[in-house]
């Protein structure tokens, strides 16, 4: 059983904190947007690319939308993030050591992003709380063993789908605020 | 035996064949009921030459001897079809999307369409649409998703077939109906309001989760230039810096706050603002008007009972 990981967080009303995180995934949204599309010009890849691999990354994709509890929806949400929050880091790293070692712009728009991730971790966090959902404990990422060019392409995955993830945590926190 | 339809290509050469007669049997042709000029005729067969439409009919051949009807063909000219132009877009989203398509050249002959919608390697199901042929609904297998959809519609007929394929994701597809219910209203004693209202339109499924933001454009009639204001939550606003007592024509557009493109203008709706009530000119020479209960002359301008005789001049005219 997911032991409660976090606690002392204070709960602001339930109104206030949906639409507060209801803005922070929509701003993530559009900021990984793009940074995918500068990703790719900056990397030189194809803009039709579709890598159909998944290097551990969470897609947003999801058949049964609709018929997520609220608990499924914070706790998928937390896992994704959580896992985001490492892969960007990583990513980050390659650019600055290996695959763009001189665009410091550019790797200021990943902190940045990375920073925005942290905060929308936080309010699902909040939102568990408020829902009385035990946080559960998070477990970090194995490193994998890529090639340069594999991780080039999960860079673009990662943020393909972090921004689809967003675009998801916008609704999903539109669907809770709405009770 | 009944009539045959035999289909050949605008611009070809073609030869009818009297059933199955031999080059020596001596024939007759006709064609719509009409004797055919004999100067096309090789043996038995009809030659036609560089066919266009008009050589459509029904060709009848019957032998002489006998006088037998032998055979009788429906002749139809026409094309091969096109690469069908197709467009796959979401107005009821997340619950799904259709796709439409057609020939942008007329083939003149009867076709048939196919469509084949993936997404990676999963077929979608399209279901045929009860009254558009060329249309068909699909609903989106999965949300959220990064991978892209593939729909091929492929065209045949009798002298060809020709596809299309299309690929996009679920988000580049979304493109709300117009509002609905427009509507705009002068607020009296304001001459430079108008308060328009509109409602979201009935296809779109979840607004509470799915909201849609708004594009309000208005303009006066007399001018070309439109005022434009984007607008989020809300089916209403209060246009302030409308021009005194020209009629303007308004409407609303669509579009789902985080993706997609926006809806076709709402239809165009006209309102005026309110305008004051014109006073009659008083001559020196007309003795005031006496009413048997009270002199309008007394009543203060801006009594309320004045302004509720000072009809409002302007009604706000719907078109649903």
């Amino acid at each position: 059983m997911a032991t409660n990981c976090r606690d002392g967080l204070s709960v602001t009303s339930r109104q206030e904190l949906f639409s507060k995180a209801i803005q922070q995934a929509r701003k993530l949204h559009k900021d990984a947007k793009q940074l995918q599309q500068a990703y790719l010009e900056k990397q030189g890849l194809s803009m039709n690319l579709n890598p159909d691999v998944t290097y551990g990354i969470p897609t947003a994709a999801t058949s049964h939308w609709s018929e997520l509890t609220d608990a499924e929806r914070l706790n998928s949400g937390l896992t994704a993030y959580r896992t985001f929050r490492s892969l960007l880091e990583e990513v980050l790293d390659e650019q600055r050591n290996n695959l763009n070692t001189e665009d410091l712009e550019f790797h200021q728009a990943i902190s940045s992003v990375i920073t925005q991730v942290e905060a929308v971790i936080e309010v699902i966090e909040q939102a568990m709380l408020s829902l009385d959902l035990p946080i559960p404990c998070h477990s970090d990422r194995k490193l994998e063993n890529l090639s340069l060019f594999e991780r080039k392409l999960r860079g673009y995955k990662v943020l393909l789908e972090l921004s689809n993830w967003a675009l998801r945590s916008v609704r999903d926190f539109s669907h809770l605020n709405k009770k | 035996s009944g009539v045959r339809i035999q289909y050949e290509r605008i611009g070809s050469d073609v030869t009818m064949q009297c059933g199955t007669l031999g080059s020596d049997a001596s024939i007759t042709w006709k064609v719509n009921g009409s004797d055919v000029d004999t100067s096309v005729l090789e043996g038995p067969n009809l030659i036609l030459r560089n066919v266009t439409l008009s050589y459509n009919g029904l060709y009848s051949c019957f032998e002489d001897s006998s006088g037998d009807l032998q055979d009788q063909i429906s002749l139809r000219i026409g094309s091969p079809p096109r690469e069908p132009v197709v467009t796959c877009r979401s107005n009821t989203y997340p619950k799904g999307f259709y796709c439409t398509w057609y020939l942008p050249f007329p083939t003149y002959i009867p076709n048939d369409f196919e469509l084949t919608a993936l997404q990676n390697t999963k077929e979608i199901e399209c279901q045929r649409d009860a009254v558009h042929k060329n249309k068909c609904h699909l609903k989106f297998y999965q949300m959220f998703s990064s991978l892209k959809y593939k729909v091929t519609v492929t065209a045949k007929n009798a002298l060809g077939k020709s596809s299309a394929t299309i690929t996009f994701d679920e988000f580049s597809i979304v493109k709300p109906d117009p509002p609905e219910k427009v509507t705009a209203k002068p607020i009296p004693d304001n001459p430079r309001r108008l308060e328009v209202a509109w409602q979201t339109p009935s296809s779109w499924p979840e607004p509470d989760t799915f909201p849609l933001k708004f594009f309000l454009r208005y303009r006066p009639l007399i001018l070309d230039k439109w005022q434009h204001v984007e607008l989020s939550d809300t089916n209403s606003h209060t246009i302030t810096d409308a021009c005194t007592g020209k009629e303007y024509i308004i409407q609303v557009a669509a579009k789902d706050n985080d993706i997609g493109t926006w809806s076709d203008w709402s239809v165009p709706i006209h309102a005026t603002p309110w305008m004051e009530e014109l006073k009659p000119p008083t001559n020196e020479n007309q003795p005031p008007l006496i009413t048997t209960t009270t002199s309008s002359s007394s009543v203060p301008p801006q009594s309320p009972s004045y302004q509720v005789s000072a009809t409002t001049r302007n009604s706000a005219t719907t078109i649903p």
